[in-house]
């Protein structure tokens, strides 16, 4: 498979030979608006467990958190080709404890989104005559891939309890991101700040209570890249080697 | 080019390795109860009239064993008696052998006790607090040929 995609790319390269590869990172932000499945379902479990722990609280309902996309991308002029693969986690969280002990109760939901992007630069806007920070918008079609996990932990002066859950569940999703945002570039290395929203369709766990994943809602990020040299200034390198 | 390309696939593969590994969601909180520790130990006797512990008793028909089981304090959740693996009916501190195995055999009979300190607390929900011990030999029950 790494082969293949190897070879795709190198394929590629004749047709794009002024273009650069350039590797990305952005640290992000999403917001969840559509977590209500899993929000019940937490909640059916809390009426579960207060009925033997009657004081038990929900104390984390799948909130909005932390994402991390890198990106593996073609800079051809003012466009942008490549792979991304974004992390996404959140969480719903049970708890109790006293002098005795504490017990927790826990649905990690995680996801790998794998998306391919097309980044457009729109505008540059120049301060002093040097360019200094571009527009641009990018369309990120891809599939979210999700997993719910339940465990529960005890923990007690004399012992520890840890249960997993056996079925951890699966679903997938297709998304389709756009985002807008700015970028300044110093050398080789660029920062961005990008907002978008993502849609998502379809996407429902097997679990029995047919819990629909979305990681629907808003998306902010910052982030650096590194543009490496492309195959034209190496030859001119050399040649300024020959003279 | 190749050795750009080259580069650019490591880093990314180390780079996705970290923060995959790295940001899965978590958090610490939790929800905290001020209940009252229970401050005596918890004593709980068991005897069988005109047996000690660990005796024989022989039978050679159906019959009741008297008991009794003696708590410092809390409350006594469960007490369940089995004999081999076989769990018997008590009731009114009596214990009904209804069941005649094999003669000339010596079987177990052991009990299962909770006693709960009643603080409420998640151990003692959990039984881990007071007393909770499960099959402990009390006596052992010898059957014999009807005469």
């Amino acid at each position: 498979m790494k082969n293949r995609f190897i070879l795709v790319v190198l394929l590629s390269i004749p047709t794009l030979a002024s273009a650069q590869l350039s590797v990305e990172y952005t640290g992000g932000y999403g917001a969840y608006t559509q977590m209500g499945d899993l929000r019940k379902l937490i909640d059916t479990k809390l009426q579960t467990t207060i009925l033997e722990l009657p004081n038990a609280k929900i104390v984390a309902n799948f909130p909005n958190y932390f994402t991390h996309t890198f990106g593996l991308n073609y800079v051809y002029k003012r466009e942008e080709f490549g792979f991304q693969i974004t992390r996404m986690s959140t969480g719903g969280k049970i708890a109790y404890s006293d002098y005795s002990g504490k017990y927790t109760n826990k649905l990690i939901l995680s996801a790998v989104r794998i998306g391919t992007r097309y980044r457009y630069d729109y505008i540059d806007f120049t301060v002093k005559g040097k360019q200094n920070l571009t527009l641009f918008w990018e369309l990120s079609p891809g599939v979210i891939v999700s997993n719910l996990k339940h465990s529960i932990y005890e923990e007690y002066a004399t012992q520890t309890v840890t249960e997993d859950d056996d079925g951890n569940y699966s679903s997938v999703t297709f998304s389709l991101l756009p985002q807008i945002g700015v970028k300044t570039n110093y050398g080789r290395f660029g920062f961005h700040l990008l907002a978008g929203y993502d849609l998502e369709f379809g996407g429902k766990l097997d679990n029995g209570y047919k819990t629909r994943i979305s990681w629907m809602g808003l998306r902010t990020g910052i982030g650096f890249s590194y543009t490496f040299p492309p195959r034209k200034e190496k030859k001119k390198e050399k040649d300024e080697d020959k003279d | 080019m190749i050795n750009s390309f080259n580069k650019a696939i490591y880093s990314s593969l180390s780079v996705a390795m970290l923060f995959f590994i790295s940001c899965q969601y978590d958090n610490n909180s939790t929800v905290y109860y001020d209940v009252t520790p229970f401050s005596d130990s918890i004593t709980a006797t068991t005897s069988f009239s005109g047996y000690a512990l660990k005796d024989t008793v022989t039978l050679s028909a159906e019959d009741s064993i008297p008991y009794q089981i003696t708590i410092s304090s809390g409350e006594l959740v469960s007490a369940v008696f089995r004999l081999d693996t076989l769990t018997l009916t008590s009731e009114n501190n009596y214990i009904q052998i209804d069941t005649i195995f094999t003669v000339g055999e010596t079987y177990p009979l052991t009990l299962s006790l909770h006693v709960s300190t009643q603080t409420g607390s998640l151990a003692d929900i959990k039984g881990l607090e007071g007393i909770n011990f499960e099959d402990s030999t009390m006596l052992y029950v010898k059957f014999v040929e009807a005469e």
